[in-house]
């Protein structure tokens, strides 16, 4: 079962309702008017779901596996009694056997035989994964677009086919490229499994809609699918170590307050402190600041300027969406509000990669991230 | 109210007395209009997360311009009150003309394909063509509105004067459909830039600047005087488009003026806040059961509830996930539905 079943479950529901609401809110309205036009009364109904999906959990146990000792880097971070974590620790007792029953996020029990090498999948995150198992997939959900994978991953990877859109993979790219093991996203292909897993043995594992914890939890999986648990202990075993030297680089009285934001023209969002890259920069040490009240569940929330000077952060890590140069975030700069935060007065306010902050996740983006953060931050 | 009365659709004329009474009535909703208007602004303006209490709004309303709770009062929530009530105007207001024009009680912005276009417009804009910006977006929303409009015509085959309501109704859902596919299409090919635009397409005012002031700003005061100046020319359309004609109205050049002003006033108010459904449609129909008929009347009346109703809606968003931002668009309809079924049983019940 998934770290938390509320959680993982909701997600995909909401997150596309949410999507799909606003979109068709307009259409609904217009069916709604067509019919009561029968009855010469107008009215009309507009949708759009407040939304937002429930909360994101804080995963799962010490992620470099049994290898791990106890007191790792990357234990601090976590907490204890996670569903997710037994569930990966329960896959290990599967390593090495040439018939391996492996409980994915969905909580199906999927059989794997053999070492998979033609390998599909979904996320770039689990491609980073499996090749640092030593196996590059053929075909990554790339969003067709092949800078979407960052260089840190994509320089390790061999040429593969594009299988399109993470939500929605092409199906018949798959089928043609005759995978003997697809690793499909629980949260983003949750309504496709079905068709997935008609073509070959998939397994859903938690990418999207994650923390760093469930990440790690996910590359122990990888792992075990791939029948690579050594290779894959090993490579989590030397993340733990370069995660904890990029932390050693960080002044370890550093605890300011933090946001990570994404904006684009229109909106200012502000993840919360269980989300990915928030989880990752928490893990240096600094403190998030979106957490508590309304942040405690849900997606990345609007925000006005009113709001985040109210936060107030020492820090403000912001992406904008399509890396475009400009945004409403970056607007906001030229306003006295703004520039009465400590944030910008203390000139901590850091542009950063939408690619490698949002949108790759996984164990070699973490590092990115973290190194990124240290050397923004000046280190010691 | 002499085109009021001719203008009158169903019933027995009124005679003096109800005129009269009419003109009561006239009174009573602008007056009722105004202190919603004003009241709604006044709490809009005193909510935000620093917490000001309602004196301190005034005295940072008043204070001097240093000092921070004057700068989030005036450069934060003042634009925000003013683009709602901006915004709520024009697309009521837009709603008034496309009826009037096309003489047919469906007409709205978010029916007809108006808003659809000018948000795919909007949509590209964020998500594709990131340097696009302020007036060049609200050009090609407003582009992107006059050719959803003049496609949803062509479709209804408005141009030969039959169009009854429900096939332009029908059209319009057509017309919607396609530019939402392609609205969703764009959002699906483009998903490392999307987040927001979902926002955003729900309509609001949410991250209101002077800057979206300085944008809409002419395009509302030219809609609105255009509007303003097609009164007489819809009330006697208003008679049906022969006896118009006999009257000596050039019909065609009316609906042309009558689209181009629509998708004026709709197309830069969603370049700005985004489409804000539901206003359109229905804050006419409310004014028109509430001061009858006529043009000169109904649209400043339109105008001022459309106002009034995106204001308070504004306010309402506030509380749903305070202090995070829920789009305005949400609890428009959900304010104005409740009062338009009482308007219109009220109204079934008086006439049977």
């Amino acid at each position: 079962m998934p770290t938390n079943p509320r959680t993982v479950r909701n997600r995909p529901l909401l997150s596309k309702a949410l999507r799909r609401t606003k979109a068709s809110s307009v259409l609904a309205a217009a069916a709604a008017v067509a019919c009561l036009a029968v009855t010469a009364c107008s009215t009309g109904s507009a949708g759009g779901a407040a939304g937002g999906a429930a909360a994101g959990s804080t995963a799962a146990g010490a992620a470099t596996g049994s290898s791990a000792p106890a007191a790792s880097p990357v234990s601090s971070i976590v907490t204890s009694d996670s569903a997710a974590d037994a569930n990966a620790r329960a896959n290990l007792s599967q390593c090495g056997l040439p018939v391996r029953r492996i409980t994915d996020a969905s909580g199906t029990v999927v059989t794997v035989t053999g070492d998979p090498d033609r390998v599909v999948t979904v996320q770039p995150s689990f491609a980073d994964e499996a090749s640092l198992a030593g196996v590059s997939p053929v075909g990554i959900g790339d969003d067709n677009d092949p800078n979407l994978i960052i260089p840190q991953i994509k320089d390790r990877l061999k040429p593969y086919t594009s299988i399109g859109l993470r939500q929605a993979p092409n199906v018949a790219v798959i089928g043609q490229l005759h995978p003997d093991l697809i690793i499909a996203d629980y949260v983003a292909n949750v309504s496709m499994l079905g068709q997935l897993r008609a073509i070959a043995p998939t397994i859903a594992l938690l990418s999207d809609h994650t923390d760093y914890a469930q990440n790690l939890d996910s590359a122990l999986n990888v792992g075990v699918a791939l029948n690579k648990c050594t290779q894959m202990k090993a490579a989590l075993a030397a993340h733990a170590n370069a995660m904890a030297k990029i932390k050693a680089g960080l002044n370890p009285a550093d605890h300011r307050s933090f946001i990570l934001a994404l904006s684009n023209k229109k909106n200012t969002s502000v993840f919360n402190y269980q989300q990915y890259a928030t989880t990752v920069v928490s893990y240096l040490g600094l403190t998030a600041a979106a957490r508590g009240g309304q942040f405690q569940a849900g997606d990345a929330k609007g925000t006005s300027m009113e709001t985040l000077v109210t936060l107030d952060p020492g820090v403000i890590f912001y992406a904008n969406e399509n890396n475009a140069p400009a945004s409403l975030l970056t607007s906001w700069e030229q306003s006295p509000v703004f520039q009465a935060m400590t944030a910008y007065k203390d000139h901590a306010i850091y542009h950063v990669d939408q690619r490698a902050w949002s949108l790759m996740r996984g164990v070699t983006a973490s590092a990115v991230i973290a190194q990124q953060a240290v050397s923004l931050l000046g280190g010691k | 109210m002499a085109a009021g009365t001719l203008a009158g659709r169903a019933g027995p004329r009124p005679g003096p007395s109800a005129a009269t009474t009419r003109r009561t009535a006239t009174l009573a909703v602008v007056v009722l209009g105004l202190a919603l208007l004003v009241a709604g602004a006044a709490w809009d303006l005193g909510i935000g997360a620093s917490g000001m209490s309602p004196g301190a709004v005034l005295h940072a309303l008043a204070g001097p311009a240093s000092s921070i709770s004057h700068q989030i009062v005036w450069t934060i929530r003042m634009p925000r009150v003013l683009l709602a009530a901006i915004t709520g105007c024009t697309i009521a207001v837009s709603g008034v003309i496309m009826q009037g024009t096309a003489a047919n009680p469906l007409a709205a912005p978010d029916i007809v394909g108006v808003s659809a276009g000018a948000a795919l417009v909007g949509v590209a804009g964020t998500v594709i063509f990131t340097g696009l910006g302020g007036t060049a977006l609200v050009l090609a929303s407003i582009g992107g509105a006059a050719a959803a409009a003049f496609c949803v015509i062509g479709v209804a085959g408005a141009g030969q004067g039959r169009t009854g309501p429900a096939r332009l109704a029908l059209a319009g859902v057509t017309v919607t459909a396609m530019l939402l596919a392609l609205t969703q299409a764009v959002l699906l090919l483009h998903q490392t830039g999307t987040a927001g635009v979902f926002f955003w397409l729900v309509g609001g005012v949410n991250f209101a600047s002077w800057q979206d002031i300085h944008t809409i700003a002419p395009w509302a005061a030219a809609g609105l005087a255009g509007a303003m100046l097609l009164a007489r020319p819809l009330n006697i359309l208003a008679l049906g488009e022969d006896t118009a004609r006999g009257l000596g109205l050039n019909v065609t050049r009316t609906r042309i003026l009558g689209v181009l002003c629509t998708v004026c006033l709709a197309g830069s108010a969603v370049a700005v806040a985004g489409p804000i459904a539901f206003v359109g449609l229905i804050v006419p129909h409310i004014v028109r059961l509430l001061v009858g008929t006529n043009h000169l009347v109904v649209i400043p009346v339109t105008g001022l509830c459309g106002a009034a109703l995106v204001t308070l809606a504004d306010v309402a968003c506030r509380y749903v996930q305070f202090p995070f931002e829920t789009p305005t668009g949400v609890v428009t309809a959900l304010l104005g539905t409740p009062f338009f079924i009482y308007l219109a049983r009220s109204q079934a019940r008086r006439t049977r």
